[in-house]
């Protein structure tokens, strides 16, 4: 394809496309062939995500692909950072770059552009607002690291104090993926300070602010004239028609062990369906060639399954990376003191735990497939404890009782129903947002409660509702998918209130994340777990952080803040029978930017 | 004649105001904002997003603003740029999304217009002139069959069908050797490929209806003086049918016909959801869904103004067949 | 999603044999109850006529009949379900097994493929269970405090599983769901039906009749309320409810705040109906008789298309069944734990369902033959109106 463009002088050769010491990515299988595209497919606006995750993923280091979800730094590698190397106490972090490596667009890298993304973009807070920008690693114990830069191809990035998680929050998705990774010569016209214009080409282009004109041009997915260092560059973006295209970038960095540049597929199509099941359909007819969003549920697979030879496609696995399938989380901070009394009972929470027929949840709602369990991290990970895994989790409706009666609501109604401190039978309601199997699972607890004496009512609502009565911490309880199965140091907020997503205690969650300032003084043992967690933050060796991080889960497991129900079983993904070197089992995480840590610049098509 | 229609513009200046705040209001009703669901999206892939950042992206959007400050910025902006603002979600102008969507969702109306029509008529004298016939009986169960026919069901079993029978691509309007192409012969058959289901789906559900108007209003024509005159005279059946009855009967579509485009534009929703159309329908939907205000309050805001001009039409219509009406309306 | 089901007025001959009746009648009431009697009688004798309409009259009280002795009809409760039984097919019904006669069905045995998570039933000729009726089984609430456990059929012992429409996707049982669901389905919107129906009769009545300036008012109503869109209505009003409210509970209230929108194609109707009919003589000369506007309009005008205002009644309540499947399809319709037709298709929109358990869209069964049974009543009520016919 670009053999072509060189020809005609419209491209300069590969070698003065690539720089002088490209990466060189392992094939997963062989060595593969150049043409093709990648078919697969959005739901479109709000979906980006699928974006990021199979084209967008190029950040200064980058995961290993054999990842396990160890502490420390040893599964980070470079990337666009040729090397890095890090200071005896953990706060100075020196890369180098790549001489000779270029944007997209044929413009070389250098430490200018890093310097530019820098202080202009990442760390102007004015900007916090532009998708993708924000100080997020760069900020360590409240204070902002510095930049210095040494020469065009070096630059170190200095903290105050130790930092045992920058490296692996620079390689991971979300808040950290791509930072630092911006364009200087395209963007400088987009900024007051290097663009006197800037008011009339905000006028000219019809926007508002120079902060919306900046938004838009800084987005990858909207903007085909943005240069990147992804593998393909969109050029049909997200918003005008059924599709999306990408093409290869002619200047990306990376070759194959053979010493051919990457990536090998020509193009990434992604076509726009609005529904699941429609691109269920598109799968089974044989018109996606590698997908693992949207429609890879259980659910889905036994249709997937049959269809398998007409489509000419077949499974991969997805290494589960919850922690649990659905968490039931009281709200342990309640607004009604009378319901914080009851929540805040350990014995309470223990007793539900034993009332409820997890077997029978897996058989039902989800495909026979997964085990009963606590929220946990998976057993592959390294902090795996069997004891708060499976403890409570037996189902035994006396033993439940015996608790519930300890708990101090022994007292029941002519109903049965137990009462409460009031006297009134204890009822509550579960919210949720209607996630798969939610609905269903909810129906089943609820009758296993109603069992024991207690009343409870799940309350579907829509997303964003929950999403703003979760956030005025106005609910009795709710329940989610639990993340931090693989993930657990990077993901700690299932184990401990460390971030709002803990919405088991939200207002513990606001005094730490204000530093005492809002929200509520959490009990002694969950203080504890703040000072753990602060210290692993400033632990920079594997060791320590493994040590500190398996004390934090003892508390987690002693406080039993919330109660799970099933941690998931394998995933799955399907892949065309002709697409190759995707592996048979890729750990399903956002963190490791599933599946780009299997490094699709090197899938091919056999042609 | 003229006055009634002057009169009648001049009343549509404050309805249309009422339904654009009106409009502007209901979008707004649900709790949060197209934040929220920016947040909630982030979590549902894992991330999360801090206060100061929240903070800051309310601020940008102009969201935390009061209610007439955002109104008034919207309104004005229309009225007086043709701006119709920027989609958040789509991080494009809202003129930009609906140019590319309103020609297919035109295409859909009228393709589906002619579909319903072309089946309604026949069906309709038919069972008007051989009322309480065998045929009428089928061809009214037919026709009802239809309208009772769940629109997103049959939309899917279409689909299915189409997928496991036919092997037809499913979903779109077009192929993907095409969608990108030029238009063409070739183009232009794809397109029809595709758009059969969607214009099925929604003709079959507003068969019934005309079916129903039509047989109706015959039956009473036929049965008027002039008609049994007309057979005295003996002139043939096809053509008292034809000369006058019929033409009288036809009215009532005319004077609906004002109408026919918002009630299509709504009820496309579902079906063109179910098949990913690149209609206007979904990007409402969608738009409503996330709480993307200025995309769904323009959407909403063109339907609404369709409806009233449409309601326009079809009075000046029904004036001109029936001057009583226009006298009441006096 | 709804139609234009009623026909465009307008036509002013289609009311003057009534006219003319009504004329005379006026100043003898006695006389006139009896001859409005007969004109009913009239209308029934030409409704048994429409032969589609009797079959849609007995489809209707099957219907109704069905809601209300759901929990008698249903052999099980709605929250009776069964693991093994997940999509499991129809069991076949036998009478006559090893000469022992009986009704019975035959138990499944459940194996699932590891690998594609299929899930195949056999029938297992061992596992017999025996049908009966009047069995006992789930108790129920038959009228306040008092309950009863007699289940018109079901298994004879009460654990036993039995599918005779088939299992959803957590092994519930579909003929009883369909059973249950007939409730909702057929009653939730008739409020609002009704409360549309009464708006629409009563402002449209007065903007015909009175017209002028209120006239003008009631019109630029209808047209602002006609544009008012209804999904984003509906989509505000689901978020914008009290949350202690139930689902059900607010699904109904958003029915009843929809039909404050609702009123408007029959309030046009009827508008253009009495601008036809108040220059018609009968009415004229009640005026000129002295009868009062109130009397006017409902002793002479409404009387005139009255059955027109019942059969468009009828039609539209289908269109408020049809609207409940297709929320529930946007995931804003009722939700479970109600159990309505529309809730049980939401679990059949897939394309596994169509699939391995195509038995799922069976409840899009019986919402087409209610709607058929609604739209055939409507349509031999208006035919009998048609005062025209011989």
């Amino acid at each position: 394809m670009l053999a072509e463009l060189v020809e005609s002088g419209e491209l300069p050769p590969v070698e003065e496309r690539l720089p002088e010491d490209p990466l060189v990515v392992e094939p997963t299988e062989q060595v593969g062939q150049y043409g093709g595209t990648w078919r697969t497919a959005t739901t479109g606006p709000g979906d980006e995500v699928w974006l990021d995750l199979t084209i967008g993923y190029e950040g200064l280091v980058r995961w290993a692909s054999d990842w396990t979800g160890a502490p420390g730094d040893a599964e980070v590698i470079p990337n666009i950072a040729a090397g890095y190397e890090v200071s005896e106490d953990s706060q100075e972090f020196t890369f180098t770059l790549r001489e000779g490596m270029r944007w997209s667009d044929g413009e070389p890298f250098t430490t200018a552009d890093i310097e530019f993304a820098f202080n202009d973009l990442w760390t102007d807070e004015d900007l916090a607002s532009i998708r993708g920008l924000g100080a997020g690693p760069l900020m360590h114990d409240g204070e902002l690291a510095t930049l210095q830069v040494e020469d065009d191809y070096t630059f170190t990035i200095a903290f105050d104090q130790p930092n045992g998680m920058f490296l692996s929050s620079m390689a991971s998705g979300g808040a950290g993926a791509n930072t630092l990774i911006a364009p200087r010569h395209y963007l400088e016209e987009y900024l007051p300070q290097y663009n006197d214009d800037l008011d009339d080409l905000v006028e000219s282009e019809g926007y508002d602010s120079w902060q919306d004109l900046l938004a838009a041009k800084f987005d990858y997915n909207t903007n085909t004239d943005y240069p990147v260092m992804n593998p393909w560059v969109i050029t049909e973006p997200l918003g005008t028609g059924s599709r999306v295209e990408a093409e290869r970038n002619p200047y990306y960095f990376k070759v194959d062990t053979a010493g051919n540049q990457l990536p090998y597929l020509d193009a990434v199509r992604y076509t726009v369906m609005n529904e699941p099941e429609v691109m269920l359909a598109a799968a089974m007819q044989g018109d996606i060639d590698m997908h693992s969003r949207h429609f890879n549920e259980p659910a889905n697979k036994p249709v997937l399954a049959e269809a398998r030879a007409e489509g000419n496609y077949d499974f991969f696995e997805l290494a589960p990376g919850l922690a649990n399938e659905l968490v039931v989380m009281f709200n342990l901070t309640h607004e009604d003191d009378q319901m914080r009394e009851i929540f805040t009972n350990r014995d309470f929470r223990v007793g539900l735990s034993h009332a409820i027929d997890r077997d029978e949840l897996v058989n039902t709602v989800y495909q026979r497939q997964g085990t009963p369990s606590q929220v946990s991290p998976q057993p592959t990970s390294p902090f795996y404890d069997e004891e708060m895994a499976t403890q409570y989790t037996e189902f035994d409706v006396d033993l439940a009782n015996q608790y519930l009666d300890d708990a101090g609501y022994a007292e029941r109604d002519s109903e049965g129903r137990r009462l409460g401190p009031d006297g009134e039978p204890i009822t509550f309601s579960v919210e949720h947002a209607g996630l798969p199997g939610f609905e269903d699972a909810l129906a089943l607890i609820s009758d296993d409660w109603a069992d024991v004496g207690i009343t409870m009512t799940p309350d579907p609502m829509d997303r964003s509702l929950f999403e703003e009565r979760r956030r005025s911490n106005n609910f009795d309880a709710v329940v989610w998918l639990a993340g931090g199965g693989t993930d657990v140091t990077q993901n700690p907020y299932w184990y401990a209130p460390l971030s709002d997503r803990s919405d088991f205690a939200s207002l513990w969650a606001q005094w730490y994340t204000t530093g005492g300032e809002d929200g509520e003084e959490p009990p002694a043992a969950t203080q504890e777990q703040f000072e753990l967690y602060d210290e692993l933050l400033r632990t920079a060796d594997a060791e320590g952080q493994q040590d500190l991080m398996e004390q934090l889960l003892q508390i987690t497991a002693e406080e039993f803040y919330h109660i799970g129900t099933v941690r998931p079983g394998a995933g799955y993904g399907i892949v065309s029978n002709d697409f190759h070197n995707v592996p048979t089992t890729i750990p399903d995480s956002y963190r490791v930017k599933t599946p780009a840590l299997s490094n699709p610049e090197q899938y091919y098509l056999a042609q | 004649m003229l006055t009634f229609i002057g009169r009648r513009l001049l009343y549509m200046v404050p309805t249309l105001i009422l339904i654009s705040i009106v409009a502007f209001a209901i979008i707004q009703l649900p709790p949060g904002d197209y934040i929220t669901t920016m947040i909630a999206q982030m979590e549902a892939d894992g991330q999360s997003m801090d206060a100061a950042t929240i903070e800051a992206l309310r601020d940008r959007y102009g969201l935390d603003q009061p209610f007439y400050v955002q109104y008034w910025t919207w309104i004005s902006n229309i009225v007086f740029h043709g701006d119709f603002g920027h989609s958040f979600q789509w991080n494009r102008p809202v003129g930009y999304l609906l140019g590319s969507t309103l020609p297919f969702t035109m295409l859909l109306t009228f393709s589906t217009l002619l579909f319903t029509w072309a089946i309604a008529f026949p069906i309709g004298i038919f069972s008007a002139v051989k009322q309480y016939s065998i045929g009428d009986y089928v061809a009214t169960t037919i026709a009802f069959l239809g309208v009772a026919i769940p629109n997103f069901l049959l939309a899917l079993a279409l689909m299915y069908i189409a997928l496991t029978v036919f092997g037809q691509p499913v979903g779109g309007l077009f192929s993907d050797e095409y969608a990108s192409a030029p238009w063409s012969f070739g183009k232009f058959l794809d397109l029809l490929g595709h758009l059969w289901i969607p214009m099925v789906v929604l003709g079959t559900a507003g068969t019934a209806g005309l079916v129903r108007v039509l047989r109706a209003n015959l039956l009473d024509e036929l049965r008027k003086p002039y008609v049994v005159a007309a057979r005295a005279h003996g002139l043939t059946e096809r053509r008292i049918l034809l000369k006058y009855p019929l033409r009288v009967a036809v009215n009532p579509f005319l004077s609906t016909i004002g109408w026919v485009l918002p009630a299509l534009v709504s009820g496309e929703i579902i079906v063109s959801q179910v098949l990913s159309l690149p209609t206007t329908g979904p990007l409402l939907l969608r738009a409503l869904r996330s709480q993307d205000m200025y995309l769904a309050g323009a959407i909403i805001l063109i339907v609404s103004v369709l409806t009233v001009v449409g309601t326009l039409l079809s009075d000046i219509l029904l004036a001109r067949l029936d001057p009583r009406v226009r006298l009441g309306a006096r | 999603m709804t139609h234009h089901t009623i026909p465009e007025a307008g036509n002013p001959a289609t009311a003057a044999p009534e006219a003319l009746t009504t004329h005379e009648d006026i100043d003898q009431p006695p006389v006139r109850d009896k001859d409005r009697a007969s004109q009913w009688r009239l209308v029934w004798w030409r409704f048994r006529s429409h032969r589609l309409a009797m079959i849609g009259l007995a489809g209707l009280i099957i219907f109704y009949s069905v809601a209300l002795f759901a929990p008698f009809l249903a052999p099980y409760s709605s929250s009776t379900f069964d693991s093994d039984y997940i999509y499991a097919p129809p069991q076949q019904l036998h009478l006559v097994s090893d000469g022992d006669w009986g009704l019975h069905v035959y138990g499944y045995e459940l194996e699932q493929d590891p690998d594609t998570f299929a899930l195949t039933h056999t029938e297992n000729p061992d596992d017999r269970i025996d049908l009966g009726f009047f069995v006992q089984g789930d108790p129920y609430t038959v009228i306040g405090p008092v309950t009863w456990d007699r289940h018109l059929i079901g298994p004879t012992d009460a654990e036993d599983p039995v599918y005779l429409l088939g299992a959803d996707r957590l092994g519930r049982d579909l003929f009883s769901m369909i059973i249950h669901g007939t409730r909702i389905s057929m009653t939730i919107g008739l409020v609002g039906v009704a409360l549309a129906f009464g708006l629409g009769v009563t402002l449209g009545g007065i903007s015909g009749y009175v017209g002028g300036r209120t006239d003008t008012l009631i019109q630029r109503a209808v047209e602002f309320f006609m544009s008012l869109p209804t999904l984003p209505l509906w989509l505000g009003l689901a978020a914008a409810l009290p949350r202690d409210w139930g689902t059900t509970q607010r699904y109904f209230a958003i029915t009843i705040i929809l039909a404050l929108v609702a009123w408007t194609d029959l309030a046009r109707v009827v508008r253009g109906r009495f601008l036809s009919l108040r220059t018609e003589e009968f009415v004229v000369s009640a005026r000129l008789d002295g009868a009062r506007g109130r009397r006017v309009i409902f002793r002479h005008m409404l009387p005139s298309f009255s059955s027109h205002l019942i059969a468009s009644l009828t039609l539209s309540i289908p269109a408020m069944i049809l609207a409940e499947t297709s929320l529930s399809f946007l995931g804003l319709g009722l939700r479970a734990p109600t159990i309505s037709w529309g809730v049980l298709l939401e679990q059949a929109q897939n394309f596994r369902v169509l699939q391995d358990a195509p038995w799922l869209l069976l409840p899009g069964l019986a919402v087409v033959l209610a709607v058929l049974s609604l739209n055939f009543v409507g349509d031999g009520l208006r035919d009998a109106a048609d005062p025209y016919r011989s």
